[in-house]
């Protein structure tokens, strides 16, 4: 196979790997599914025809940073930056397939995850859904680890604070 | 160990699990749409080079009116001197004529010079007997 028949699949490989939390991460930045959706392949397709992944030490970290960076040229582009606090999220798109179907525990998740400040939401996405280290994540919002491990405490506080006082999730966890 | 409340929490969170995104767009499909894209492109252009030059070299003749001197590429050949306009010669040049227009042109070329035209003992030009005609209205 050439190497570049190799490298997409590679590439595709980490699209089935990593897509879902790139597509969460990149929701919880844009506030609408459609751009989000739109970025992440634009990265993926952007790729593929560059082989720019060879060159990078961390893949996923990679991925998760060209994400973003490919949001906030895009919000430059439109001269307007989403609010996601702002956004009805009672209409919006769900997010997550929740446990046990239970749709109202995951719009309580939105909402909280929307509540909180933006950098501490990115932070959390990148560390429980992403998967990523401190240090990576460190790396992806160019940030020091410290700071990135300091935001992710006070979000999961506020998180927890949140979905217990709403819906009681007390007990299920 | 027992797990503390913020790693209970963790966990929990981690049971919502991310939608998938939508399949990638078919890269190869794409890198074809793109390259077909620029190779159209590229011919369009030639194409246009190739016109321009053939148009500097060969230009058009500025209105639709042929120039003075080559009106006998269009025109229709007169039938005969010796033949005068009948519907037969008519019918001959209309059939013969390249456009509608040149066979009109042709036939009252014809017309006119069968005036002069002496015609056989009873043959009648076509303008005679349309002349004798009554139309009713």
């Amino acid at each position: 196979m050439p190497p570049l028949r190799n490298q997409a699949t590679e590439i595709e490989t980490l699209y089935r790997k990593h897509g879902s939390a790139l597509l969460l991460f990149a929701i919880a930045i844009a506030g609408e599914r459609s751009r989000a959706q739109d970025a992440v392949h634009q990265v993926f397709l952007k790729m593929i025809e560059s082989g720019m992944l060879a060159r990078a030490a961390d893949a996923k970290a990679y991925l998760f940073a060209s994400v973003r960076n490919a949001l906030l040229n895009d919000a430059k582009g439109r001269q307007r930056h989403v609010q996601l606090e702002n956004i009805p999220l009672e209409d919006a798109a769900i997010w997550f397939s929740p446990p046990d179907r239970d749709y109202a525990a995951e719009l309580s998740l939105r909402r909280a995850l929307a509540a909180i400040p933006e950098d501490q939401r990115a932070v959390t996405i990148l560390h429980i859904w992403g998967e990523l280290t401190f240090a990576q994540i460190a790396e992806v919002l160019d940030i020091s680890s410290n700071t990135a491990a300091s935001r992710y405490r006070y979000a999961l506080a506020r998180l927890r604070q949140a979905m217990i006082t709403k819906e009681g999730f007390c007990g299920t966890f | 160990m027992a797990l503390s409340e913020d790693e209970r929490f963790e966990q929990y969170l981690k049971k919502f699990q991310p939608l998938a995104p939508e399949p990638l767009p078919d890269v190869e499909m794409a890198r074809g749409t793109r390259r077909s894209l620029v190779l159209g492109a590229w011919a369009a252009a030639a194409a246009m080079v190739v016109v321009a030059a053939v148009l500097l070299l060969h230009p058009l003749p500025k209105s639709g009116y042929p120039p003075h001197g080559a009106e006998s590429t269009t025109r229709v050949e007169p039938l005969a001197n010796s033949q005068a306009l009948t519907i037969g010669a008519a019918n001959t040049l209309l059939a013969h004529a390249p456009s509608a227009k040149a066979a009109v042109d042709g036939v009252a070329a014809q017309a006119f010079q069968s005036h002069s035209i002496s015609l056989s003992e009873g043959r009648q030009s076509a303008l005679a007997v349309l002349s004798k005609e009554k139309t009713k209205l």
